[in-house]
């Protein structure tokens, strides 16, 4: 049955396989010297100030959540598109309601000024 | 070779046309409010939805009778789905009513989101009632939690409002996560979410009734529908939940979303889950006993009213819990008349206290009622009757609701939980005649409370407390229909 | 075979869930979210749900999992607290132990008799998963579908109002 993911599988091995190939090769094979400037936070040769936290403002927020809302919106169309042939008219009106409705709430986030940097 | 059909269903538009209604009614408003400059805006568009509502309202009345399940068994038009349709109405209208006075001194209300919300919770709402399939149930509670959930912290400026949303939130996605893992079990056991067809499926297989998974499921349907109709071990949240929320908004969640969850408990347990209902009667004995005697005696301990208030939903719910035990279909048709008659009730309740409500500050405080009584005698008569009615003291309609629930666990043979019912009521006229004994008795220590009444609140306080009165002066008319919308029920 | 994959991508499931509730650093635990994920994806593929397991890795592994990573930021989670540990937390511990031990005896050995759906090996294998699933989705399940952009709606609407309010 899994058969078939077999070469996903290979190819998450491999991709695996390479990241800690890289790792472990240029560990092994680098000169390792220690000393103290070498281990601080490298911020463009900046000495570094205050905590690694930091709060990032809201804005992030809502736009990740936008991104979340409207990915979602893809993933009903995903198989909408698959079967586009047999759903016929009824799919397409079916999708349009269900676009039309996440349209409006488009709109409301532009005009809203969500999308707006400042 | 098997083939892939794609059979086109048959659109029934009158199924959904109360929801969808409201729908649009949501989208425009929140197209209008936000294309509007801010400080161009009045009260408009709360009227806007008004009309909305108002429409939804006569198009259920319009399209109540029929009787027939539509997108293959998704919604279930009956008299059980009109009436919740008819209930999460009336709730809403009378929500928007009081919220457009309060808008006036709460500027961040007044807002088109804040009536979309409101809207897009009524959809969820009469969904729950008229939802035939668990999937359906799980999409609508979700439609009505997620915008209550930000109605309840829609005054963000303010510590508590924000408690409010927060800690409802939380707990609201737990107890979802209970109500779906128990869907999913039901769902395991039996191959199907359409309820109709679980039921057919376990007059099929009696052997399956009590196999352990059905009543795992079962038992975690139970805490999620119990959490959101503030059932006893789920009831913790309310008090802090009611207290935060904008006032317009707290009876809108004390009503609605008790309508809802209990249109969708009746559904699931009385469509789906006929077949055990010996199991669960015992447990839900014990439960509605406790939840009302809770509920009821530490009511009785509050001086905020708006905790008061919930603690007091919290007893309501515990009688409504009585005809659900009872089981019969004078129980069930007991609930729907109480849920209707506690809508006009608490609503006109909560309305009053909104009308206090007063530039940013909200006075919810018990003593703030003093002096209310002869100073405002409408609003004083007003809340009279509405605390009556939720003590059950004729000639309210909480007392000719209470009959029903009461007697109709009589006749199933439940007098103990009957007699446990009436003494609670009698536990609770103390702290509901306190509030108008307050008003009318108690010396006035600083500046009474000055409301300022718009014609909207007005108009909503009237039509509760002709709502309340009707109904408990001439129930038959609402009895009758809450009876023939039980009888209608489709199994 | 399958059964191998099963319990080892089922422990490693609930080992990684584990570590997202006791890592102590808050992005680590997100890591192990993802991680917790990809597991999750695999046992969506042992229930032969392939649309579902891509949809957990590219909405659950991807999107949510950036969502809480900013949520994460934007807390400001300076240094890691460990809380006391108090009497209700351990009453919580057994009434969740209990619930665990409850749903596994639910759970464990049953033939089941459940009704069969409609969507069966031979139709995935002839048409493909998504192509049934779409079959189903605009079909049967065609309110469900039109509900949930109603509900996605409420969530954009509840999350901009809340952010936009407290940013003004």
């Amino acid at each position: 049955m899994l058969v078939k993911y077999i070469p996903v599988l290979v190819m998450m091995l491999v991709g695996i396989g390479f990241g800690v190939f890289a790792v472990v090769v240029s560990s092994i094979l680098g000169p390792s010297r220690r000393f103290k400037v070498k281990r601080e936070t490298y911020e463009c040769g900046m000495p570094t100030e205050g905590a690694t936290y930091v709060q990032t403002p809201i804005k992030y927020y809502v736009v990740a959540l936008l991104f979340l809302v409207f990915d979602l919106e893809c993933v009903f169309m995903y198989p909408w598109a698959v079967h586009y042939r047999k759903l016929g008219l009824f799919g397409f009106v079916e999708m349009l309601v269900f676009m039309v409705i996440l349209f409006v709430c488009y709109v409301y986030v532009w005009k809203k000024g969500a999308l707006e940097w400042e | 070779m098997e083939m892939l059909e794609f059979v086109v269903p048959a659109l029934n538009v009158k199924a959904i046309l109360p929801q969808a209604i409201l729908s649009l009614t949501a989208l425009t408003v929140l197209l209008v409010g936000v294309s509007s400059p801010h400080n161009k805006k009045t009260s408009s568009l709360g009227y806007l939805s008004l009309v909305g509502v108002v429409v939804a309202l006569i198009s259920t009345l319009m399209i109540n009778g029929a009787r027939e399940s539509a997108y293959n068994g998704m919604v279930l038009m009956d008299g059980f789905s009109s009436f919740i349709t008819l209930i999460v109405c009336i709730v809403t209208l009378l929500t928007i009513l009081s919220s457009i006075n309060y808008q006036r001194f709460f500027p961040r209300l007044n807002c088109g989101e804040y009536y979309c919300l409101l809207l897009f919770a009524a959809v969820g709402m009469s969904f729950m009632g008229s939802a035939g399939n668990l999937l359906m149930i799980f999409l609508a509670l979700e439609t009505m939690s997620i915008s209550i959930y930000v109605l309840a912290g829609f005054k963000s400026d303010e510590a508590q409002s924000i408690e409010s949303a927060m800690k409802y939130f939380l707990l609201g996605a737990f107890a979802s996560g209970f109500l779906l893992f128990g869907f999913a079990l039901v769902y395991g056991c039996t191959g199907t979410m359409d309820l109709v067809k679980i039921s057919a499926f376990l007059t099929a297989h009696p052997e399956v009734i009590h196999s352990k998974m059905l009543m795992g499921g079962v038992a975690l349907m139970t805490v999620g529908f119990g959490f959101k109709v503030a059932m006893f071990p789920f009831h913790m949240w309310t008090p802090d939940v009611y207290e935060g929320a904008p006032t317009s908004i707290t009876g809108f969640m004390a009503t609605g979303v008790k309508a809802a969850a209990f249109a969708a408990l009746l559904r699931v347990f009385f469509v789906a889950l006929g077949h055990l209902q010996a199991d669960w009667t015992g447990i839900m004995w014990l439960l509605a006993f406790l939840t009302m005697t809770i509920g009821n005696v530490v009511a009785l301990s509050q001086t905020n009213i708006k905790r008061m208030l919930a603690y007091s939903s919290i007893a309501h719910a515990g009688y409504l819990l009585v005809g659900f035990v009872a089981g019969s279909k004078l129980g069930q048709s007991g609930i729907l008349f109480y849920l209707l008659s506690y809508a006009f009730t608490n609503l006109g309740a909560f309305g009053v206290i909104a009308l206090l409500g007063r530039d940013g500050g909200e006075y919810t405080s018990l003593d703030d009622f003093a002096g209310l009584g002869f100073k405002y005698p409408l609003m004083g008569l007003a809340m009279a009757v509405f605390m009556f009615s939720m003590a059950g003291i004729p000639p309210a309609s909480g007392f000719m609701g209470k009959f029903y629930l009461f007697s109709s666990a009589m006749k199933a043979g439940f007098i103990w939980l009957a007699i446990f019912g009436v003494i609670n009521s009698v536990i609770s006229l103390y702290y509901y005649l306190r509030v108008v004994v307050v008003m009318y008795f108690k010396e006035v220590e600083r500046d009474v409370v000055m409301p300022k009444p718009s014609a909207a609140v007005v108009v909503g306080l009237v039509i509760a407390a002709i709502g309340v009165l009707q109904m408990g002066i001439f129930p038959s008319y609402f009895w009758d229909m809450a009876r023939q919308s039980v009888q209608a029920m489709l199994m | 075979m399958e059964l191998i994959i099963l319990l080892i991508c089922g422990g490693l499931t609930i080992i990684t869930s584990l570590l997202v509730i006791f890592a102590r650093n808050t992005v680590h635990s997100a890591l192990w979210m993802v991680a917790s994920f990809f597991f999750m994806a695999v046992l969506y593929l042992l229930l032969q749900a392939e649309f579902i397991a891509i949809l957990q890795i590219i909405v659950y592994a991807g999107a949510i999992m950036m969502f809480i990573i900013y949520a994460i930021m934007m807390l400001n989670l300076r240094q890691e607290e460990r809380a006391p540990m108090r009497k209700t937390k351990v009453v919580g511990v057994v009434a969740l132990l209990v619930l665990f031990l409850e749903l596994l005896v639910v759970a464990v050995g049953r033939g089941l008799l459940a009704i069969k759906g409609p969507v069966t090996d031979q139709l995935m294998a002839k048409f493909g998963h998504i192509a049934v699933l779409s079959n189903f989705l605009f079909s049967d399940y065609v309110l469900p579908f039109e509900l949930a952009s109603i509900l996605l709606t409420a969530g954009v609407v509840g999350a901009v109002i809340l952010a936009k309010q407290k940013s003004e």
